[in-house]
């Protein structure tokens, strides 16, 4: 059986697609670009992690190649650490969002 | 491409720091996983060997940021947007626990800034889980077909599959607005896993929640534990998790979705575990009257309607033996648990936004009586991991 066939009798092409309208700030253009933004976030993170780990690996080796990027497992501290600075990047980007002029009546 | 062996022992703990509802990260005996032909592991596995690395750095720090910023939209913001529509509802003139009907909490809300903007972060938060692993996955789709097709006939365990099995609608849906759902996405099980560890709030979670789950799993009261089913199985991390609890054990596993039981077994078969995958409906298993000591559930029954739900249950007492036990562990109905408005919201955007579809139908049916009618004997005071969250319910089949 070839790989195409396979997949075709393993899978089925009549799933029912969500139908949900995806638009809650009552203008389109904004939750995609609210979306587009947050999407950068991943992105850019992608990028320090991929930073972080070359840096650590110049500092132990002098040398860097994607092989070893892809390859590396941060310690226990660096996770922890890593996972610090994701938080506060998380928290200093995005927390502008929770800026919407309700915060002298909600308890935050 | 990089031998696991070279990896393994060191160490990526990335896992959350806090206790979810989900249970708390316990460290548990590491494994050596089974190469497999065509295997697929560039980057080794996770700290206990269970679980594969994603295929790309990227892929795995783009879902660590959705996993972050998940957490930071329910317990930031969330919390933020949570206080808002209790004080609105306040303000609409109703109580706000138990909740007035989700109408009048949405009429309340109305057009308020931060609870939209919440739910504008929240569903972004699914959407780029599921583009990243969809997009990561497929870039390298043939690959892994290959390693599926390989798989399927690989043991320790069984898959059966069924290209004929007549699927009802409801199993249909893009559940939790995963592309293709449980059934139209060839590398849907693949998908799932890495998406739900960020769901349950553990990125390398390993089947931590199962494991600690099937340690709770009531047996019969005679003891006889020889054959087990966990019906609604996906991909078969709470089947894996009974095997080891169970070794002697003929454990199976059905569920509707070829994509998930395919990708459980590789995974059953990569840790060693000899258990039984088939593609079956939950209504019409096609067992034996009385061939089971124990059936499992495993949040299912949020995804089934009423009417499903009670051939489901039909169908279970026919095929569990006298003095079996059913443990269906789900979420708690209303007429378990009242929410709040706040929750209330959050179970709303859960059906309508995340796609669960039969979620709204779920709670509001009294699924212990409808285990009573099924012919069932219910205990309310089942073992549960965590009792504010889930339905502490089993049951068991008289004699």
């Amino acid at each position: 059986m070839t790989e195409g066939s396979k997949a075709k009798a393993t899978h089925r092409e009549d799933f029912i697609p969500l139908q949900t309208e995806d638009v809650f700030l009552d203008n389109a253009a904004l939750d995609n670009v609210m979306s587009t933004v947050i999407a950068l976030g991943s992105e850019f993170w992608a990028l320090q992690k991929r930073m972080n780990v070359m840096e650590t690996l110049l500092e132990e080796n002098g040398s860097v190649s994607k092989e070893m990027v892809e390859a590396y497992r941060p310690t226990e501290e660096q996770s922890a650490a890593w996972e610090e600075q994701r938080d506060r990047f998380i928290n200093r980007v995005y927390g502008f969002l929770q800026n919407t002029g309700t915060d002298s009546k909600t308890a935050g | 491409m990089i031998d696991r062996r070279t990896l393994f022992g060191t160490t990526a703990a990335v896992a959350s720091a806090f206790t979810s509802f989900f249970g708390s990260r316990k460290a548990a005996a590491a494994v050596t996983l089974k190469s497999l032909p065509n295997d697929i592991e560039p980057r080794g596995t996770y700290t206990e060997g269970r679980l594969e690395r994603l295929p790309e750095m990227d892929m795995e720090s783009r879902l660590e940021f959705t996993q972050g910023f998940r957490n930071w939209s329910l317990r930031n913001f969330g919390r933020k947007s949570s206080s808002r529509v209790n004080e609105l509802v306040r303000e609409a003139g109703f109580v706000t626990s138990p909740s007035p009907p989700i109408d009048d909490v949405l009429a309340a809300i109305g057009d308020d800034l931060t609870v939209w903007t919440s739910v504008r972060c929240k569903t972004t938060a699914q959407q780029i889980m599921w583009n990243n692993l969809v997009d990561g996955f497929n870039a390298n789709k043939d690959a892994y077909l290959a390693e599926l097709d390989a798989a399927d006939a690989s043991g320790p365990g069984t898959l059966e599959l069924n290209a004929d099995l007549d699927i009802p609608d409801y199993t249909k849906h893009e559940i939790h607005i995963q592309p293709g759902g449980y059934i139209g996405d060839p590398l849907g099980g693949y998908v799932y896993h890495y998406g739900v560890n960020v769901f349950t709030l553990d990125l390398s979670s390993e089947d931590v929640f199962h494991r600690d789950l099937a340690q709770i799993i009531p047996v019969p009261e005679d003891g006889k534990m020889d054959r087990f089913l966990d019906i609604g199985t996906g991909v078969a991390q709470l089947p894996m998790a009974v095997k080891e609890r169970f070794p002697e054990t003929d454990v199976w596993g059905i569920d509707v979705g070829a994509p998930m039981l395919r990708y459980g077994h590789m995974r059953a078969a990569e840790n060693g575990l000899d258990i039984n995958l088939s593609q079956r409906m939950a209504e019409d298993t096609g067992f034996e009257d009385n061939s089971f000591d124990v059936v499992t559930a495993y949040i299912l029954f949020h995804e089934v309607p009423t009417e499903e739900t009670k051939k489901i249950m039909a169908e279970v007492r026919r095929i569990l033996r006298p003095g079996g036990v059913f443990f269906p562990v789900d979420f708690r109905t209303y007429t378990q648990t009242r929410p709040s408005a706040s929750g209330r919201f959050n179970q709303w955007w859960d059906h309508v936004h995340n796609n669960e579809v039969w979620t709204e139908e779920y709670r509001a049916s009294d699924f212990i009586q409808l285990m009573t009618d099924a012919g069932l004997t219910v205990n309310e005071d089942a073992p549960t991991l965590q009792k504010r969250f889930w339905n502490s319910v089993m049951a068991t089949k008289p004699a």
